[in-house]
């Protein structure tokens, strides 16, 4: 394979990276306690909420950022950074017509016709323009279902009592360094409640884009399934191409009381950078579900975006035969980092974890796969299984692989595989005697690679997916 | 500092006081060893390499150096029980014993000098040899070791020599007192030439035996060399040990490793394997078997820093009771170091509900043509094959202990058949479920 193939490829442009001319009404950058109360003040919060941020704000204060992780970065000032960024109107839309065509035509760009979507096809989608939630659609059909479906703001103003309940429930404020710097300036995000037996008739999904320069955007859902219920929530993300590295630190939390399921799937496409590593986005989440007795939580990820992805998430199997999965594909080209990888705790009697991580990297890319399995005293037959594999294309590339495995119960079974590899010369070789042509090759068999991760993807985001997986390498085999 | 740290920096500081004959560089090499020491100060959990360790018998231990070995005789009953046929040096306490040594049958080619003796006569070679593959300014427990310099082995091979005959370095703690023991052995291996090197660390009073043992090792292997290397570590019950084994392997060397870990209340065994030159081979192999409140704790890293090495490992833990095994084999594949094999396996077995076993079999992997791969398994015994052997009327104990034994017995299989396996498997056997739980070591 040619270097010259690799290169051309992998200039293609990164498709989602315009930006829209949406008046926006922007807080001045910096951060401290006039700014969390104006924010509060301007999202009409409740008290109590008020109080939860500044208490985040100031826990915040005494923490440190963290060092240990495998990817490096130009220190962040905190105060140069705008916490609060939304497009000039009313923000709460009853209807999409309220909403401006600018931003409906960004997300059409974006391949997310709002208002198609409503008649065409069976998701509803809530949409995320820099700090607040501009449309959510399908809301009458949720409804009649008992399905709560709403931005974070809207949830805080009709449904104070259940986000007082659940919100800091699984991703406590004083988690850790990013996770305190959202719970005091979080400024959107989606909620999610489904209610006692209710399988929610259709997937639900949140599109993120962070529009404005010098914004970071912090948001927050939260998803609560009631007992025995059923949901499928799709995240995606962008942001526009520029030159300087924007902050997304979200936090998410899931819910899954007594037997309920809930599935839930990112395709992270945030811009990566150009090909000098200039710009990109700093992708630092926290995401971690808790089930309980007989639930299941599941996580699907698929990384091609972002400068930097550091993230893991998790699930408590608190509950007895809980059920944990994690899938993923991470990939790394030019100079991105992704630090990933999830936390597996068995509390339960008879928990299972599945865990699936698929690593590329191409170009000067570093992938980590940073993971831990605890299984605790109480865990009486856990069980859990990992696999994690690595594919190299390109000798300037790193791949690691971290696993952290600690048993305090003598019952468990817990088995970890991992193993890093190049595309085989005669894979391809074999591939190309039957005409297919070289970059052909290398996109099927690095599919095939990630196949056991896609399967588990909803079926209009597995192709997106694999069409995104195809822009990011394209070129980057040689 | 902390008063564990400070405690050792005195128990050094003192040390380094009583004599002052010492030739120069010699005081240096400890001075800065007690320097780097007083600088790191102990490990804790919160240090990412020591995560799962925890220390304290170390920091709170009034452990001091031996000054002398003492009068042997009463020993060598032990000492016959644990020797290897061969040429062996004997140490008690951390103090060499000549009358329990005996260096008769070194095969040509090959030189064995207790270090206090090497220190005076090749002080020049020496100056230049140690602390080369293990860095006292990034250990503590190195750094220890270098502040309390004096006793341990130098093995030299000459190039092309070939040796049949294990040597044999055996350190004996008496085990009646908090004794701190700080070997330390140079091997310089020529080009071409072959041996094999077994360190055997043992109790004289069994069950018992306290004392802290803080070994270093250092390995040069030459162009085409090859070492195979025995580490039996089977202090009593109360003995805390830390060692550590460094090689540097040059181009198509050949390095196998053997350490089996059975003793102490608290035993870290590290072996750090470094290819310089290309072709070269690496087998680490490792059996951790625990029971009662034991900690073991095990680390190995492969720097994998030139092309086309191969480098295989497969570390095995029993544990039992409440004991906690823990392991983390780093693999490292530089840029350049392309055509790397490597293959990393970690299997527990838990026999007890309040066994611990943590394992972080660890890759990182900068180039792009290599085969790694690792894994690592947590688990109990196997129902089926339990069932198996009950259905044909083998009681459930000895079904049990059977499956464990079958469980070791891989990494005992792995020693060529001869004197050092009949050794392992005589260290092995009282450890093993079922077993008379009075005696355990020597």
């Amino acid at each position: 394979m040619t270097t010259d193939t690799l290169q051309e490829l992998t200039r293609r442009p990164y498709a989602a990276g315009f930006v829209s001319a949406v008046e926006a009404d922007t807080f001045p950058p910096g951060l401290n306690e006039d700014v969390i109360r104006a924010l509060s003040e301007k999202k009409g919060e409740p008290p109590f909420l008020l109080e939860w941020r500044l208490k985040s704000y100031r826990h915040w204060l005494t923490l440190r950022e963290p060092t240990w992780q495998a990817v490096t970065y130009k220190p962040i000032d905190y105060q140069a950074i705008s916490y609060y960024s939304a497009p000039r109107f009313k923000p709460k839309k009853d209807s999409l017509d309220e909403v401006d065509p600018e931003i409906l035509r960004t997300y059409e760009k974006l391949g997310i016709p709002l208002v198609e979507q409503q008649r065409l096809q069976n998701v509803a989608v809530d949409a995320v323009f820099d700090s607040v939630s501009v449309a959510t659609t399908f809301k009458d059909k949720l409804a009649k279902a008992g399905v709560i479906f709403c931005s974070f703001s809207e949830a805080v103003r009709e449904h104070p009592e259940l986000l007082r309940k659940y919100l800091g429930s699984v991703v406590p404020h004083s988690d850790n360094f990013f996770a305190a710097l959202n719970s005091a300036v979080f400024s959107d995000g989606s909620f999610v409640y489904i209610p006692k037996g209710v399988r929610c008739p259709m997937e639900l999904s949140t599109y993120f884009r962070i529009n404005a320069a010098e914004t970071g955007q912090f948001e927050r859902t939260l998803i609560v399934a009631d007992e025995g219920s059923y949901v499928s929530y799709l995240e995606g993300c962008t942001a526009p191409q520029r030159d300087t590295n924007q902050l997304h630190a979200a936090v998410v939390e899931l819910v899954a009381l007594k037997g309920a399921t809930i599935k839930y799937s990112t395709v992270q496409n945030w811009y990566p950078g150009d090909a000098e590593g200039k710009g990109g986005i700093y992708n630092f989440v926290t995401k971690r579900g808790i089930a309980h007795e007989r639930a299941k939580i599941s996580w699907t990820q698929v990384e091609t975006g972002s400068a930097i992805t550091w993230k893991y998430p998790s699930v408590i199997l608190k509950g007895d035969d809980s059920v944990g999965e994690f899938y993923s594909v991470a990939l790394t080209n030019n100079l991105q980092q992704a630090d990933t990888g999830t936390k597996m705790v068995h509390l339960g009697k008879n928990t299972r974890s599945t865990i699936v991580s698929k690593g590329i990297s191409a170009g000067r890319g570093q992938n980590t796969y940073r993971g831990l399995v605890k299984v605790l005293k109480s865990a009486e037959n856990a069980r859990n299984y990992t696999q994690c594999d690595s594919l190299l294309l390109g000798d300037k590339c790193g791949a690691h692989t971290v696993p952290y495995i600690e048993v305090k119960n003598a019952s468990a079974q817990v088995e970890h595989e991992a193993s890093t590899s190049k595309i085989g010369e005669d894979q391809l070789f074999y591939c190309r005697q039957r005409g297919i042509s070289q970059e052909d090759a290398v996109s099927m068999i690095v599919n095939g690679f990630c196949r056991q991760v896609f399967k588990e993807l909803p079926m209009e985001f597995a192709v997106e997916a694999q069409k995104l997986l195809g822009v990011s390498l394209e070129g980057s085999v040689g | 500092m902390t008063p564990g740290v400070t405690r050792y920096v005195d128990v050094a500081s003192r040390f380094q006081a009583r004599d002052a004959t010492t030739p120069a560089w010699l005081q240096r090499v400890r001075q800065e060893g007690l320097e780097h020491f007083a600088r790191l100060g102990l490990p804790t959990t919160r240090d990412e390499a020591w995560k799962y360790t925890n220390l304290s018998p170390i920091a709170d231990g009034a452990f001091v150096p031996s000054a002398t070995a003492g009068s042997t005789a009463e020993l060598s009953a032990v000492v016959a029980r644990l020797a290897l046929p061969g040429p062996r040096l004997v140490f008690v306490d951390g103090r060499l014993s000549p009358e329990l040594s005996s260096v008769a049958g070194l095969p040509r080619g090959l030189t064995l000098k207790p270090l206090r003796d090497a220190l005076v006569e090749d002080g020049a070679l020496l100056e230049a040899e140690l602390g080369q593959r293990a860095l006292a300014a990034e250990q503590a427990f190195t750094a220890l070791n270098a502040a309390l310099l004096e006793d341990g082995a130098v093995l030299r091979l000459a190039p092309g020599a070939l040796s049949e005959v294990p040597v044999q370095l055996l350190f004996l703690t008496r085990g009646d007192a908090p004794v701190l023991a700080s070997p330390r052995i140079l091997v310089v291996a020529g080009e071409g030439s072959e041996a094999t090197l077994v360190e055997t660390y043992a109790s004289a009073t069994g069950v018992s035996g306290q004392g802290f043992t803080n070994a270093v090792t250092e390995v040069t292997l030459g162009d085409n060399a090859s070492l195979k290397h025995y580490r039996l570590q089977s202090e009593g019950d109360a003995a805390v040990h830390v060692g550590g084994l460094h090689v540097l392997q040059g181009r198509d060397s050949r390095f196998v490793s053997h350490n089996f870990a059975f003793g102490g209340v608290l035993a870290r065994n590290e072996v750090s394997v470094t290819f310089a030159g290309e072709g070269g081979d690496a087998t680490l192999n490792g059996l951790y078997v625990g029971r009662g409140t034991q900690h073991l704790d095990q680390r190995t890293a492969l720097d994998h820093a030139v092309p086309r090495c191969t480098s295989r490992e497969l570390y095995k833990g029993v544990l039992d009771d409440r004991a906690r095994g823990t392991f983390h084999g780093l693999v490292k594949v530089r840029q350049d170091a392309q055509r790397t094999d490597s293959r990393q396996q970690n299997r527990n077995l838990l026999l007890s509900e309040h066994a611990q076993a943590d394992t972080r079999p660890q890759l990182e992997i900068l180039a792009d043509d290599v085969k790694c791969a690792h894994g690592a398994v947590v688990g109990r015994l196997d129902a089926q094959a339990l069932f198996y052997l009950r259905s044909r009327g083998i009681p459930r104990a000895e079904a049990e202990r059977l499956l464990t034994y079958a469980f070791a017995r891989e990494l005992v299989d792995a020693v060529p058949e001869g004197p050092v396996r009949a050794s392992v498997e005589g260290l092995l056997a009282p450890k093993l479920p079922g077993a008379p739980r009075t005696e355990v070591t020597a």
